[in-house]
């Protein structure tokens, strides 16, 4: 990945992402060789998200120091590995390389495969900040945890699980209310998520994605991932690409999964009746604010891959908002672009523009070229809000007017959050 | 690469130990003062930043990292709503080819909003690359608008995070030459990591005797010679003030820290007397701490232990406050240790001879074990730490330095002390269902296992 210089990233870089992804399955226990600061940076740029079990500014840290820059960092890391197993309780230790470990060239996979032939639980993730967004870390992260737990994964598929893919740890503010609220629903037509992140997950969980029935992916992140366990294991691919928000799209859902694990379709629509009266039935409690207060106006919406296709579907699709534009902030594959484009104008009313940009400045030039009346983004764009006079709806990272504890964006729920959110904004 | 030696080899800066307080102060008594390492380490703030926290607040300026996007990440704690900052987004092949063409184009796109520094940082990966960044800028400086100022972060030279900030001040008072000299009406320059507003407990005291302040970086740089700098915390500034004395002649007035009764009254006291002021500041000092008597004689801390885990300039100065305010204290950690604190450290160690220090910056490990063993009443300290004590079961608070500074500082640090004791709820929640991930084979060993000698 070849980045442009940006104003403000918000995309963090490949060490942050697949550190998040760690820190999200409990009793795993990150080992990070780098300089100090690195782990550092991640606390205080994800404050608000909690120090977890041993995140925060209690992460392990080889903290190297210019001798191990100029003569090697290996016997550090093998010293920290072995003292960290010796202080921290843990299930998974996983050694994290930041960008300086990795240009001295210290020889990680030795040093960790060491360790594994002496008994322990450990895996090895290449992540150097220079590899790109957090995104890439994300995928750098489960692509080393996969082919770790492969080996001990051999056995019969688990009937009715399904792997949930392409939902961020930490990238999505709502990633773990978004998981619960997938889980929910999968459960409502009989099938079960496998835990992998959030507050009742652990390492354990590795090994059952290559036992699940299908991987349902929900942004183009998910997708390699996915396609692994579909080449290495079996495992089918469901590839909705975004993150359903709303009936409608939960719907699209979950006929997906129908299908491809054929479910009895009586089941899914009952579910789908019923998920869809409940809906309407806390819908139809703003319906007398929306025309007073003006909810239907046009709105841009700026955020991650998986994110805005399902904002931008629940806003036009289901509650006639307008879209202005969209903004997509990840840098998705180029490949992958134009299904994203036609997921964004599939049956609804389309965007004007979609654009793909990281940088603060970029975006805010677009935003007030757009005049939207709305404006569902990241803090970043407060600046340009205030220069449209249009309020701002805080959906995609960095969120900094709040703290998300088990919030969600995705679903039925999710949506109905993001009216709240939206009234909050238009009362 | 930057002349500047880092606070190791310009102080004498520690970074690790755990003993007796009067055991270390021998050591820089005798001025040998070996440095320690970690063989198990968390992570910690480095020089990196400490050079942001301290460039975001410049006004006019724009940031640019010359590194992967994570380098920039603690800017959203740091400065949050500051957006006039950059990141080359060095890639995979620019760590092999060298990312300045990405450097350049990062200064032309902050060039754009026409600031008028543009503070050029370093970062861990271009800094082993050795990207050239002193001849990038010397490219660019006649087609773009921005004075361009170099910040040589590494992220690996120093075990000291305060290193940063020297770096920092280095850069910002590059080229600093005021047109005016301080005869007629120059200011007092304080060096501070947050603005004037947010220093109310000292600037209100120079207010009162007259003083006209200026308080930096938040503040632009005087066009007049200051007519003295004062400290607040001597890590952060002494070197402007060297600086300034040396390149201006204007007088550094290094008092002790202000914060507590005693404290502030020192602080006051050496100001008054640089000012010329003596008989004045006395006065304002015998009226504001009076006006604390009642607190005083109330002795809110009475019977209570106290931790605290502070910078050391600050640290030793609420260890003073804690017994001002009838308290004990249990234990101090302070981020690092260097020739500046000295004699502050002297005087706490006066008070309490037995007095065991704990030389950390961050390390929740050592800390968790500590405050375990030693089981105090009451935590107090900077961000991140009071979590370790409340999933222990310890109640206790967070403040920013600048909040305990002055006679207002004390009312404050009475007032959290007195919420944190009055209802430990919270601690008690954590400490029930949220425990901190250490083995109980570590709360049993040694606190300073893991702090060795380093061998040269």
């Amino acid at each position: 990945m070849n980045l442009s210089p940006t104003r403000a990233s918000r995309n963090g870089c490949a060490f942050h992402g697949a550190l998040q992804t760690l820190l999200a399955i409990p009793g795993t226990v990150p080992i990070i060789h780098s300089s100090a600061g690195c782990g550092f940076q991640h606390y205080l740029g994800t404050l608000e998200q909690g120090s977890g079990g041993c995140g925060g500014a209690a992460l392990p840290s080889t903290n190297v120091l210019e001798r191990q820059i100029i003569f090697g960092g290996g016997s550090r890391l093998r010293e920290q590995i072995k003292n960290a197993v010796k202080v921290v309780e843990g299930e998974l230790y996983a050694v994290l390389t930041g960008c300086a470990a990795e240009m001295v060239g210290d020889d990680v996979p030795a040093l960790v495969r060491e360790t594994r032939d002496q008994g322990g639980a450990i895996v090895g993730v290449h992540s150097p900040g220079f590899r790109g967004t957090a995104q890439l870390g994300y995928q750098a992260c489960l692509a080393s945890l996969l082919k770790e737990s492969a080996t001990s994964a051999a056995g019969e598929k688990t009937p009715g699980t399904v792997n949930l893919l392409g939902v961020l740890p930490g990238r999505d503010p709502f990633w773990e209310g978004n998981l619960t609220e997938l889980r929910r629903l999968l459960a409502s037509v009989g099938l079960k998520a496998n835990p992998l992140f959030g507050w009742d997950a652990s390492p354990g969980a590795l090994r059952e994605l290559h036992r699940a029935e299908a991987s349902l992916v929900l942004s183009p992140w998910g997708l390699p991932a996915a396609e692994y366990l579909r080449d290495q294991a079996g495992v089918p691919v469901v590839d909705l690409g975004y993150l359903p928000v709303g009936a409608r799209e939960t719907g699209v859902m979950l006929s997906r999964l129908g299908e491809a694990l054929g479910l009895d379709p009586a089941v899914i629509t009952a579910v789908l009746a019923r998920e869809q009266r409940r809906e309407a039935h806390y819908l139809e409690k703003i319906a007398d604010a929306y025309f007073d207060r003006g909810f239907q106006r046009s709105f841009s919406v700026v955020g991650e891959s998986g994110l805005v296709c399902g904002v931008v579907r629940f806003l036009a699709g289901t509650l006639g908002l307008i879209p202005a534009s969209v903004v997509i902030t990840d840098h998705p594959p180029e490949e992958v672009r134009p299904r994203l484009e036609e997921i964004l104008r599939r049956d609804g009313p389309c965007p004007e523009a979609i654009v793909y940009a990281e940088d603060q400045g970029e975006i805010g030039t677009h935003l007030v070229e757009t005049g939207a009346e709305l404006v569902l983004g990241s803090a970043l764009e407060a600046e340009a809000a205030a220069a449209l006079k249009a309020p701002l709806v805080q959906v995609s990272s960095p969120v900094a007017d709040r703290a998300i504890l088990a919030g969600c964006s995705a679903g039925i729920d999710g949506g109905l959050r993001l009216v709240e959110e939206l009234s909050r904004a238009l009362f | 690469m930057n002349p500047l030696p880092i606070a190791e080899t310009s102080r004498l800066a520690v970074a690790g130990y755990l003993g007796e307080a009067a055991s270390l102060l021998r050591e820089y008594r005798a001025g040998v003062v070996p440095q320690r390492i970690r063989t198990f380490s968390q992570t910690a703030p480095d020089d990196l930043v400490a050079a942001l926290q301290l460039l975001a607040l410049v006004p006019d300026a724009a940031i640019v990292i010359h590194g992967p996007a994570g380098c920039g990440s603690a800017l959203r704690y740091l400065a949050p709503g500051h957006t006039a900052w950059y990141v080359s987004n060095v890639g995979e092949l620019d760590t092999v080819m060298g990312g300045d063409d990405k450097l350049k184009e990062a200064i032309l796109l902050a060039d754009r909003q026409r600031p008028a520094t543009v503070f050029v940082v370093a970062t861990p990966s271009v800094s082993v690359n050795n990207d050239d960044i002193a001849g990038a800028l010397e490219e660019l400086r006649p087609e773009v608008a921005a004075r361009l100022v170099p910040v040589y972060a590494t992220g690996f030279r120093s075990k000291v995070a305060a290193t940063g900030w020297d770096l920092a001040w280095q850069a910002l008072f590059a080229d600093y030459r005021p047109s005016l000299g301080a005869a007629g009406g120059g200011e007092v320059l304080i060096p501070a990591l947050a603005p004037r507003e947010a220093l109310t407990g000292v600037v209100e005291l120079l207010d009162s005797l007259e003083l006209k302040t200026v308080v930096v970086p938040a503040a632009a740089l005087p066009e007049r010679a200051p007519l003295c700098t004062v400290g607040l915390d001597p890590d952060l500034g002494d070197l402007p003030g060297l600086i300034l004395a040396e390149r201006l002649g204007s007088p550094q007035v290094r008092p002790p820290y202000p914060a507590g009764i005693a404290g502030t009254g020192s602080w006051l006291a050496a100001v008054g007397e640089a000012a010329g002021l003596s008989e004045r500041a006395r006065a304002l000092h015998e009226a504001r701490a009076a006006e604390l008597d009642d607190l005083v004689r109330e002795r809110p801390l009475a019977g209570r232990r106290v931790a605290l885990a502070l910078p050391p300039a600050q640290a030793f100065a609420v260890a003073t406050l804690v017994r001002e305010l009838g308290g004990e204290l249990a234990l101090i950690t302070v981020t690092h240790l260097d020739l500046l604190h000295v004699e502050a450290l002297e005087g706490v160690v006066a008070e309490q001879p037995e007095l065991v220090l704990h030389v950390a910056d961050g390390q929740h490990f050592e800390l968790a074990s500590l405050l375990n063993k030693s089981k105090p009443d009451l935590f107090v300290s900077t961000l991140g730490h009071p979590v370790v004590a409340a999933r222990l079961g310890i109640p206790g608070f967070s403040v920013r330095p600048e909040q305990l500074l002055g006679y207002r500082g004390v009312r404050l640090f009475a007032r959290l002390a007195g919420l944190a004791l009055s209802n430990p709820a919270f601690s008690s929640y954590l400490a029930q269902n949220c425990p901190l991930p250490y083995r109980e084979a570590w709360y049993r060993r040694s606190q300073d296992w893991h702090i060795k000698l380093e061998v040269a």
